[in-house]
């Protein structure tokens, strides 16, 4: 994949999470009173909301994917060999993966009531 | 100023002899209108013969003597003692160079990576109009106005020396090959454009800058090449956007013209 | 959680919150830049050469995310703590 492209990938998951970010803190921390909005049933009853769920999910796999990627940048900066970033690209999307299946198994649990 | 003495403390390294680099001190007597250039060869003229140092033109156009004064990049002839308002002036080799022996660096690095990014005109087609050529390739003013600043580049190194990037990845580019990738992808005359984008859309490549600006900042000569860089990655977002219109090739927009003169070329 | 329920969880959390919003301004900042939306045109630089890039007005969004990202940490200090 070329670097413009996952460029591309990285602002589009950058402003999605912006945009993402700022409703669910407008539905969790401003329309909802703080205490409440963290509390343990309130959260289990948001992921159990399918738009919430969604939203949530969706979240998760852009945060994530931005995240990482810019890990992947500082970590391809930091050093260079064909070895070095062989191995981070490999294991950036291997972690990343395994960040989002967890993430997402998370979300499932919690929204089909398996979490109480 | 005069009468005054300024303190002038150089860094002094002979890796060939030296663990680790020191600060020695001169000091200079101040006249008006001394450049640091001018401190410097006081210096070495007058008090310590053994002072390396790089210096060519005295006027800002051949980039010799790009220096560190007072922790910034500049060009050693054009920057005033008077401007820096301070009795001691610190004058070390550039950042993110090695260092060769005092205030000379290894420079080899920054002309390879301005070599790699073929910094000339390439024409794919017509080599008959190349070896004998019938007429010009024109340019209108307005699309000479979209990359003359980027022509104004006298590969002093001060931007490579002053780029975050430049000192963690050794294989970046740096401003300086960048802002001349921008300069002849801009220019009609060049057919290398698609080249040209493969080269800096990599892991290492144009998209490692992180827009701190530092390199604009010193430039002595105005070509900004942050701009450049940002333009760059414009041009690489538009040629390589999914959702870009695809359209005939265009022209390479060069315009062969006959030379008016052409009778005159053909006397021996 | 009980780890972040404490003051120097709620500190923590409010330096995620400045640095998150620092870095989402400032990341604005640059997609604009970068895709040329508030980008000045190359011209022939005059003396004393001024680089176009510095001057425009991405310079001054980074001053909006610093002063973005103070305010947002002091409105979460203030939730967290009130």
């Amino acid at each position: 994949m070329r670097e413009s492209t996952i460029m591309q990938l990285q602002y589009g998951t950058a402003v999605l999470a912006l945009g993402l970010v700022t409703v669910h803190l407008l539905m969790q921390g401003v329309l909802v009173p703080y205490g409440e909005a963290v509390s343990f049933q309130h959260v289990l009853s948001v992921y159990r909301n399918v738009v919430d769920g969604a939203l949530l999910e969706v979240l998760l796999i852009v945060v994530l994917a931005h995240g990482f990627n810019g890990l992947r940048i500082i970590l391809l900066e930091w050093r260079q060999s064909a070895g070095w970033t062989r191995g981070v690209n490999s294991m950036v999307l291997l972690v990343t993966l395994a960040a989002i299946s967890y993430g997402t198994r998370t979300v499932i649990l919690a929204a089909t009531g398996q979490v109480t | 100023m005069g009468g005054e003495e300024l303190v002038l403390r150089i860094q002094r390294f002979d890796p060939s002899l030296e663990k680790h680099p020191h600060l020695e001190r001169y000091a200079v007597p101040l006249n008006d209108g001394m450049t640091v250039l001018d401190a410097l060869l006081y210096a070495k003229d007058r008090l310590d013969h053994g002072i390396a140092m790089r210096f060519s033109c005295r006027m800002a156009s051949c980039g010799s003597c790009g220096m560190k004064i007072n922790g910034r990049p500049r060009l050693a002839c054009e920057t005033q003692l008077a401007d820096l308002r301070s009795s001691t002036v610190t004058v070390q080799p550039m950042d993110n160079f090695p260092i060769v022996r005092d205030l000379v660096v290894d420079l080899e690095s920054f002309f390879s990576k301005h070599r790699a990014v073929s910094p000339h005109l390439v024409r794919k087609g017509d080599p008959q109009e190349q070896e004998s050529p019938t007429g010009e390739y024109l340019v209108t003013p307005q699309e000479l106005d979209s990359l003359v600043q980027f022509t104004y580049c006298i590969k002093c190194g001060l931007c490579s020396s002053s780029c975050p990037t430049s000192s963690t990845d050794s294989l970046f580019p740096g401003p300086q090959a960048l802002a001349q990738e921008y300069r002849y992808l801009q220019d009609p005359r060049d057919e290398a454009g698609d080249e040209r984008l493969d080269l800096v859309d990599t892991e290492h490549g144009v998209w490692r800058c992180h827009f701190a600006g530092t390199c604009s900042a010193v430039c002595p000569k105005g070509v900004d090449p942050a701009l450049g860089i940002q333009l760059l990655k414009r041009h690489i977002m538009a040629a390589r956007s999914p959702f870009r219109r695809r359209k005939p090739k265009a022209s390479s927009g060069a315009r062969v013209f006959p030379n008016p003169n052409e009778d005159l070329l053909k006397r021996p | 959680m009980a780890v972040t329920e404490n003051a120097l969880g709620h500190v923590v959390l409010a330096m995620v919150v400045l640095v998150v919003v620092y870095h989402g301004i400032n990341g604005v900042r640059l997609i604009l830049s970068e895709y040329g939306v508030i980008f000045a045109k190359p011209s022939r630089p005059d003396y004393p050469y001024k680089a176009k890039s510095l001057r425009t007005i991405q310079r001054h969004l980074i001053w909006v995310a610093i002063i973005a990202a103070i305010l947002a940490a002091l409105y979460t200090g203030g939730t967290l703590f009130g």
